[in-house]
């Protein structure tokens, strides 16, 4: 039963990680998508209250997430067509063209080698409706297992808070006709999802398949944060004094801190199968060091644009309005909160020890210097990041 | 005498041999490293975290950032490993009367 569900997620990004939103996909009634996008929202809005606001025993979680999931699975109907063709996908030489564009020659092959792991499938070209199909395909698997997972209700809210966000982003691009749209029967329902930890639940194969599906689902869900965040953060680079900048540094804050909440989803299981199997797991090929989080090409591409939006912010002569110096605070203030929600996420799993790639790197330096656990850095890096805030 | 637009660091004299030098300007947060008579004046800022680099470590003409491993040729200022993605910040430097300036 389980293999219905708790598979190998896999995922399909644009190549330069920029979402496509001038490139319209030929199949699909854009206004249709549109109403249902703002149905959505709408709906994800009212779950993130409801979360937020009211008292939830974790049996009531399908219940309250049934009526986003018809309107997830209704999206996906329509843009059937187009996630269709991605099937077909090949390999194509403009990928690696796209990554050399913007990145260094010596991470190509990290970002390779990460992107097979996590089943990322990059494409040259994809049209807008195709990325949407991405999010609302890695939106239906996660609120599928969310009321399997022990989240707890910050992250929970935060979690679906986050996707709300997104469809606030998807509903601005795509608007809405006048058409209602037509409700859809789901194809896998909670309780269809149920059945599998009933009969698989005490199979040491099943935790760890579950195990991976969490921490590569979650992954894909991490990438999507930093992809919005990133495109919210080139809209304020672009037009610092634009009106709307205030807001897209806000929004691009809260994708920010999604990608903690995204982490927490990844990372829930038991500490001692990552232990056992999903960390050697990621001992890279020809190699025995591992993956880092700084092998994601989308994570690297937003930091390198908040880096420079940050140094911009430095330099600029002209004092910028109270509105967006306050987003700029709650900006660095969620900057600040990620690293934390990290450190203690990854104190979580690994405890004192290096990580896989310290492990490799720092046996390169003399035998004196002492070594730092991952945790250590971390805390070096969340006291430097303080004292560089920009206020 | 150096041109207004240069900014007056340090006598070379002050300056040790194959070692990281922290040196701090009113605006400016810098890195010298010195091999003979030629000088290497970089931001002091790791480009994977913005954390300082001047902590880090020498080995073999590069520079190993103490965090997280990130790989610098000390003579170039270029980004030789992961995690880094980007070069460091290099100054033009230049000694007059003994004493090193870069061109701002």
């Amino acid at each position: 039963m389980s293999a219905m569900f708790y598979g190998t997620p896999s995922i399909f990004l644009p190549a330069n990680s920029l979402i496509p939103w001038n490139t319209p996909a030929a199949n699909v009634d854009h206004g249709a998508l549109g109403s249902l996008l703002k149905a959505t929202l709408a709906e994800s809005g009212n779950v993130a209250q409801h979360l937020t606001q009211r008292v939830l025993a974790y049996h009531q979680l399908p219940g309250l997430l049934q009526p986003l999931m018809g309107l997830l699975e209704a999206i996906q109907q329509t843009v059937a067509e187009e996630l269709a063709s991605l099937d077909t996908h090949t390999a194509d030489p403009a990928i690696l063209a796209q990554l050399q564009a913007d990145q260094p020659a010596h991470m190509i092959e990290h970002y390779r080698i990460y992107d097979d792991y996590f089943q990322v499938h990059r494409l040259a070209q994809m049209n807008s409706a195709q990325f949407v199909g991405q999010v609302v395909g890695c939106a239906r698997n996660v609120l599928l297992d969310l009321p399997y997972t022990q989240m707890d209700c910050h992250q929970l809210a935060n979690l679906i808070a986050t996707l709300t966000l997104m469809f606030q982003e998807l509903t601005e691009h795509f608007p809405a006709s006048d058409d209602i749209a037509p409700e859809v029967p789901l194809s896998l329902s909670h309780h269809q999802v149920a059945a599998s930890w009933e009969s698989d639940v005490d199979d040491e194969k099943w935790a760890e398949q579950l195990a991976f599906f969490r921490w590569r689902l979650g992954h894909h869900f991490f990438n999507l944060c930093n992809i919005f965040a990133r495109d919210l953060l080139c809209r304020v680079q672009a037009h610092p004094d634009d009106s709307q900048a205030a807001q897209h540094l806000c929004r691009a804050g809260e994708c920010l801190l999604g990608t903690s909440f995204a982490m927490w989803y990844a990372g829930n299981f038991m500490p001692s199968i990552y232990e056992s199997t999903v960390r050697p797991s990621m001992v890279m090929p020809n190699s025995n060091s591992g993956f880092s989080g700084d092998q994601n090409l989308d994570y690297n591409r937003f930091k390198q644009v908040k880096d420079d939006l940050l140094d911009q912010f430095r330099r600029a002569a002209t004092p910028r309005s109270p509105a967006l110096l306050a987003a700029l605070a709650s900006f660095q203030e969620a900057d600040l909160l990620d690293k934390e929600q990290h450190l203690v996420l990854v104190a979580a799993k690994v405890g004192n020890a290096q990580s896989l790639s310290q492990e490799v790197w720092q046996a390169e330096l003399p035998p004196e210097i002492p070594k730092l656990s991952a945790v250590d850095i971390l805390r070096e890096m969340l006291q430097a990041q303080r004292e560089q805030l920009i206020r | 005498m150096p041109d207004p637009q240069s900014l007056r660091l340090l006598p070379v004299a002050e300056i040790p041999e194959q070692q990281l030098l922290r040196h701090q300007t009113q605006d400016q947060d810098l890195l010298i490293y010195r091999r003979g008579e030629c000088f290497h004046v970089y931001t002091n800022r790791c480009t994977h975290q913005r954390l300082p680099l001047s902590d880090g470590h020498v080995v073999d003409e590069t520079l190993i950032c103490r965090r997280h491993g990130a790989k610098f040729d000390l003579r170039s200022g270029a980004c030789l490993r992961m995690p880094a993605t980007r070069n460091l910040e290099t100054f033009e430097s230049f000694v007059e009367d003994g004493v090193l300036y870069i061109r701002a």
